[in-house]
């Protein structure tokens, strides 16, 4: 099972969204990482051939994402989609379901299942226009697991959910990676840090970095320090060093930030974690990050 | 196949779900109901007072017309109508307010009609100047106006030759009969038609352009057969609509005209409604025809509208365009001078929904095959909705989820 990327891109007048990604996934759950228009969508609807490429390939075992039988083994859940809000969430996952190829049997079969695994169940003879966010975007992760898909393709699938319902599904996609390719894009670091396999960070259209937690990050490895400096001091750090966190204590200020050497005495190195990284990497949007 | 009926049911469901599309579907049945019997309401008004209701006149005329249902139209016929019509005083208001109309000439009304058109009488008053000999010509006058209309347009000689030899081959004498409910239902299809119209752009407006604004192009695009049955089964469903709402609005105004109005006449030839139409066919033949090209100007415009859903990103532009597309024709009087844009204004849905412009005094040469209105509008329906419908497929299939 081998999902190749070759040389992908996408160009739109002057901007290049996405930048000539070459990629070889094979199973696993890979995080995808970067800041708002870093091209994650992008990338994700052209691997789900809604999108189509400037240049470069995607296959999948060998079959060409314009082909049927590439979206026979393709599960998808977008960033922002809609419903049929006259539909209820069975009728819906029927439709999905005959869209897929599964006999009416099966449909009927599969989405009970899934809308139980969801939590659905309940309300599944409800209009979807009666339903929150969070029920909208549990029934989206139902229907991209309808055809069990050997590519499972998730575009911020845990954004609208909280926080309970989140580490549910965390786990749920950690276990669906054991046996097919998931891709899923997020806002949350630490959902990526607890579930991908492989972390992939975007910025730019380009794959800056790739590999597991421990290997991204080395890169900041020995270069985190937290620190608590007067106001003046502080100042100084905030204009010289990307800085990851700043807390305001009483009359002095905290600091977690990213140095090559310590920055000030008082500094102590601390363990890197992934938002770290994150922050590093996309310092000028830290404050408004995805 | 399974799964194509089943994509097929569930667009229908989309369509059928939206409760706004069940008002509308009522609405136009109750529409066409209501436009079926909207002439038998209200009154006749003799000098301001009330002297019959229309219900009253139209079963009235119907009795006066069936008690000469079965005679030919012949010198004798045309005689006593003359004679009837002679009764009439010469007055300075309508004719028909008189007593004498109402006594003598009404039973004689739509002969005089007949009379009118093959004498190109201006005024019922030149009925009277109508000698013995040319009222024993009258299919010889009619024939002649008939040729003298051919002769009048701007056709080639071949065309007009045969136009001329088509209108030779109308069977006379023609039989009297009662055609009342044939010749409402001949107005009333026009109206239906375009009901059909308007309701088809709306509801499948959104076949595609619904699927962008509702966000599901994603899902549907990326799914097994979204980009391949799906679409056929949105297609199919837009065309078997437009066949079903045809059929269905046809049927309501056939038959409510015809128990309103009356079942008989369909064998009568169409010259008791359009005397001087050159078209050797029956009244019943007429209808069929009328509802066959309402049928496929209904499947074109469903095939235009289902193109501009593929191609635009909202379900309200593309009913705006059809609707423009639906009513200017009406607004614009293309000239018969210029016969070739006439016969092209005439391909425009609307436009075949007229039964002047279907059975018209026109043949067409198209390179060297002489064609009758209908043939063409026909076959161009049918072909421009087999060369479009790719093109909507293509559309959607290609549309970036950008």
């Amino acid at each position: 099972m081998e999902l190749i990327i070759d040389r992908l891109t996408k160009q739109y007048k002057n901007k290049i969204a996405v930048d000539r990604i070459s990629l070889t996934l094979k199973e696993g759950v890979y995080g995808l990482l970067g800041e708002n228009g870093s091209g994650k969508t992008t990338l994700m609807r052209m691997i789900c051939g809604v999108l189509k490429p400037t240049s470069g390939d995607v296959k999948f075992d060998g079959i060409d994402v314009s082909e049927e039988e590439y979206r026979d083994s393709l599960g998808y859940l977008p960033q922002d989609f809609g419903y049929y809000p006259e539909f209820t969430a069975c009728d819906f996952l029927l439709y999905m379901g005959s869209l897929k190829g599964l006999t009416k049997i099966r449909a009927k079969e599969k989405a009970s299942e899934l809308l139980e695994l969801v939590g659905l169940s309940d309300v599944s003879k409800k209009k979807i226009r009666t339903y929150s966010g969070g029920m909208k975007q549990r029934l989206g992760i139902a229907q991209a697991m309808l055809n069990n898909p050997k590519i499972l393709i998730l575009d911020e699938p845990t954004s609208g959910l909280d926080p309970k319902e989140r580490i549910h599904f965390r786990n749920l996609i950690s276990r669906l990676g054991k046996d097919r390719i998931v891709l899923l894009s997020t806002h949350i670091v630490s959902d990526v840090e607890y579930i991908a396999s492989t972390i992939l960070m975007m910025k730019d259209g380009q794959i800056i970095l790739q590999g597991s937690l421990e290997e991204i990050i080395g890169a900041i490895e020995g270069k985190v320090f937290e620190c608590s400096v007067d106001k003046k001091t502080a100042a100084n750090l905030i204009a010289n060093y990307p800085i990851i966190n700043i807390r305001e204590e009483s009359d002095r200020t905290f600091l977690r930030l990213v140095a090559d050497k310590p920055p000030c005495e008082t500094a102590v190195v601390v363990p890197a974690i992934l938002e770290d990284l994150y922050l590093y990497y996309f310092n000028e949007g830290a404050t408004g990050n995805e | 196949m399974n799964s194509y009926c089943e994509l097929i049911r569930f667009e229908y469901r989309k369509i059928l779900r939206k409760r706004s599309n069940i008002i509308t579907l009522f609405i136009a049945i109750f529409i066409t109901l209501f436009s079926c019997v909207g002439p038998l309401m209200g009154n006749q008004y003799i000098k301001g007072e009330i002297y019959e209701t229309n219900y009253e006149g139209m079963k009235k005329d119907r009795e006066y017309i069936r008690s000469l249902s079965g005679r030919e139209v012949d010198k004798s016929l045309l005689l006593e109508t003359i004679e009837a019509y002679s009764h009439i005083p010469h007055t300075d208001g309508k004719y028909t307010d008189t007593k004498e109309y109402q006594q003598y000439a009404r039973t004689y009304s739509e002969v005089y009609y007949l009379i009118r058109k093959a004498y190109n009488l201006n005024d019922w008053k030149e009925i009277s100047t109508i000698v013995e000999d040319n009222v024993n010509n009258f299919y010889h006058v009619r024939q002649d106006m008939v040729e003298k209309n051919i002769e009048d347009t701007t056709m080639s000689a071949t065309e007009k030759a045969n136009s001329v030899n088509l209108s030779r081959k109308v069977k006379t004498p023609f039989i009297y009969s009662y055609t009342g409910g044939y010749t409402r239902f001949f107005s009333q299809m026009y109206t239906t038609a375009i009901l059909i119209c308007f309701i088809c752009s709306v509801y499948i407006a959104p076949l595609f352009a619904g699927e962008y604004t509702d966000k599901m192009d994603s899902l549907i695009l990326s799914s097994k057969y979204g980009k391949n049955k799906l679409i056929s089964a949105k297609l199919f469903t837009g065309v078997s609509f437009s066949i079903l709402l045809s059929i269905i609005l046809s049927a309501v105004s056939f038959v409510t005209v015809m128990i309103f109005f009356g079942w008989e006449g369909g064998n009568s030839p169409i010259q008791l409604y359009l005397p001087l139409s050159i078209h050797p066919l029956t009244m019943g033949q007429v209808a069929l025809m009328n509802f066959v090209l309402i049928m496929f100007g209904n499947i074109l415009s469903a095939v235009l509208t289902m193109l501009l859903s593929a191609k635009l990103k909202s379900s309200f532009m593309v009913i705006v365009i059809m609707t423009v597309i639906t009513i200017s024709p009406m607004l614009v009087n293309v000239s018969e001078d210029v016969l070739w844009i006439y016969h092209l204004s005439n391909l425009i849905p609307v436009n075949m929904f007229s039964i002047g412009n279907i059975i018209d005094v026109f043949s067409i040469d198209l390179f060297g095959f002489i064609l009758m209105p209908y043939d063409i509008m026909l076959v161009f329906a049918i072909i421009s909705s087999i060369v479009l419908l790719p093109f909507a497929y293509r559309s959607f299939k290609n549309h970036d989820c950008a």
